[in-house]
């Protein structure tokens, strides 16, 4: 239960601070980075685990057939809709935070909405993929 | 607020999450009992979710009031004059 707040965390800052570097942030706006998404991420995990846990966009499959087995609870078209709904809310933030920190001086407010939602945009594609890999 | 002190306080704080992280499932199954444990770490999750979100604040709100400067690579007209400055006379 706790791997399922640190991994994605993790794989995210890993993700999310490269891609930052790669649009040429450095220093301080990295260190922005990794702190925001202590921010964002371990909360939006949080509310994911419990709406799988009250079956909120989420089913229940048997994958053992009639003679028990596990139970797999996987997310439904609602729960993605809501996990993609959560995302774009986590780059407005994202940004708005990155805006504060960083301030407008350095580096423009355009160039860091396009940061944030590329770099969410990665972490959710390739982060996802990731993270299947990941025992939970 | 230097960068560096920030990049202390920021690993002592992940030392400590690190150590709640590995150390709190060691103590759920501890005493061998399923629920129990797992009761235990189901209620420290949304602590350790608190705790990482306050070290996130606390972080940034440092990093906002720092001096700002190297946030980006220098322009290449720039880079060219530190190049014309480190050049042997």
């Amino acid at each position: 239960m706790l791997l399922g707040i640190l991994a994605p965390l993790a794989v995210t800052i890993v993700l999310e601070t490269g891609m930052a570097a790669l649009f040429g942030l450095r220093r301080r706006a990295l260190a922005a980075v990794v702190s925001v998404n202590c921010v964002t991420n371990p909360p939006l995990n949080l509310l994911w685990m419990v709406l799988a846990w009250a079956s909120v966009g989420f089913e229940r499959v048997n994958s053992g057939g009639s003679r028990g087995g596990t139970v797999d609870v996987t997310p439904t078209f609602w729960g993605w809709f809501i996990l993609g709904v959560l995302e774009v809310l986590v780059v407005v933030v994202e940004w708005r935070i990155l805006v504060w920190a960083l301030g407008r001086k350095d580096i423009s407010s355009r160039k860091l909405l396009v940061v944030s939602a590329v770099m969410n945009a990665v972490s959710a594609t390739l982060g996802t993929y990731v993270l299947s890999f990941v025992p939970s | 607020m230097r960068l560096r002190q920030i990049l202390v306080d920021a690993a002592l704080a992940t030392g400590a999450a690190a150590a709640i992280f590995g150390g709190l499932p060691a103590v759920a199954n501890a005493d061998g009992a399923g629920m129990e444990g797992f009761a235990v770490v189901a209620c420290l999750v949304p602590v350790v979710v608190i705790i990482l979100l306050v070290v996130g604040l606390v972080c940034l709100l440092r990093i906002q009031r720092e001096p700002r400067k190297d946030d980006e690579d220098p322009p290449s007209w720039m880079q060219s004059q530190d190049d014309w400055r480190g050049r042997p006379r």
